[in-house]
């Protein structure tokens, strides 16, 4: 259900991704992609300040596109497996690889570092991050009702969304099936 | 806008100076041109199909129904999805899994795409896997969203020309998650396609 205005959530949206992106910025260094960290910090500065707190993605429109970087990812680029495929309360699907990761970007994120002492700023930002992840999903969420399994559909394309992230980090080419072999016909 | 003028001019000089300003080197890939027009003409069709506000609902269906038939291999992915049980199914079950399949993705496509209106298709490149067999990147933009979102179309050369057999999104590939669905189903099922037939019928609407 909508209750917001797709203006609003845009805008809320937008806070949420300003404030993730020092920690995406520290995981494209941890990467070795300098360049990458450069355009993500340069997001930042413009966006906190002229963009208006993050509320306007002014980067982009000067050509600095965003992209979302995570400590998951960063294992992964070094070859780390995903390992066991978990689905936890609250937290939702997640692997052994990414669940660390998740914990070590909550724990090391300089934003949540920077606003330590001021009291109810995390409080209220995981919150507003959780209704934007929630309205995000939105999408996802009712292909889910449209499945035959949803629960092997969930996992299928979370495992999915997390090895081309990961993928995009290590570059390559995709692994694909082959379609050949589905010629039957009907 | 005036205020992101100003602020270009502004701003641009000094990020100028920040090496990650600089367009990163494009490594050379080999594109297909052909496979490039088609997706691009075939998916501003199909989206130009759902955002015609003067047909009825019928001819709508209609439309779709052929945009469809003139993107997709249909066939190729109707027993793609169907996984290892493709090739155990019996010709009655597989006639009846291919109507109850094709009903349930129309009906499905149909209502997640109906949000979208007056959004374009721009192919922005493509790789040749193998010859016959290419990934095409596109950016879809304008309408009802805020950015550009990218997708990319596997398309593959069949007997009537390219044809669409997967389309990713955020990473996901439709048609493998669809087959992995499917495919639990069916064994959650103790490998009856019955089951998953009967799921997909008693999705679809009531016939008129």
């Amino acid at each position: 259900m909508k209750i917001t205005s797709k203006g609003v959530r845009n805008r809320v949206s937008s806070v949420v991704t300003n404030l993730g992106e020092p920690g995406t910025a520290i995981n494209d260094l941890a990467q070795g992609r300098p360049r990458a960290a450069g355009v993500t910090t340069s997001r930042f500065l413009i966006n906190s300040t002229v963009g208006g707190l993050g509320l306007f993605d002014v980067g982009a429109k000067l050509g600095l596109e965003g992209h979302r970087s995570d400590f998951g990812q960063t294992l992964g680029r070094y070859g780390a497996e995903s390992g066991r495929y978990v689905v936890l309360p609250l937290l939702g699907p997640t692997t052994l690889r990414d669940g660390a990761g998740r914990l070590v970007d909550t724990m090391a994120d300089p934003v949540a570092m920077a606003t330590a002492g001021a009291s109810n700023f995390g409080m209220i930002r995981g919150g507003v991050t959780s209704v934007d992840a929630r309205a995000n999903a939105d999408g996802f969420i009712r292909a889910l009702d449209d499945a035959a399994d949803p629960y092997a559909m969930m996992r299928s394309a979370y495992l999915q969304n997390r090895a081309d992230v990961v993928r995009q980090a290590k570059g390559g080419v995709q692994v694909l099936p082959d379609f050949d072999a589905a010629r039957i016909e009907p | 806008m005036s205020a992101p003028s100003t602020i270009s001019r502004r701003i641009l000089p000094w990020l100028l100076l920040l090496p990650s300003a600089y367009p990163q080197p494009v490594l050379a890939a080999a594109r297909d041109a052909s496979a490039e027009a088609f997706v691009r003409t075939s998916a501003n069709r199909l989206l130009g199909v759902l955002s015609d506000k003067t047909a009825t609902a019928a001819q709508k269906n209609a439309a779709f129904h052929k945009a469809i038939d003139d993107l997709a291999d249909v066939p190729r992915v109707t027993y793609f999805v169907l996984g290892k049980y493709a090739r155990t199914i019996t010709p009655d079950q597989k006639r009846r899994f291919a109507l109850a399949f094709r009903s349930y993705v129309e009906r499905v496509y149909r209502d997640r795409l109906s949000d979208y209106g007056g959004e374009r298709v721009s192919v922005v490149g493509s790789v040749a896997r193998k010859p016959g067999d290419v990934v095409v990147a596109t950016e879809i933009s304008g309408g009802q969203l805020d950015r550009p979102v990218p997708v990319s179309w596997r398309i593959i050369q069949s007997p009537g020309g390219w044809r669409v057999v997967d389309v990713q999104f955020r990473g996901v590939w439709l048609a493998i998650t669809q087959q992995q669905d499917f495919v639990s189903a069916i064994d959650n099922a103790g490998g009856d396609i019955e089951v998953l037939i009967d799921r997909l019928r008693s999705d679809a609407p009531p016939r008129r």
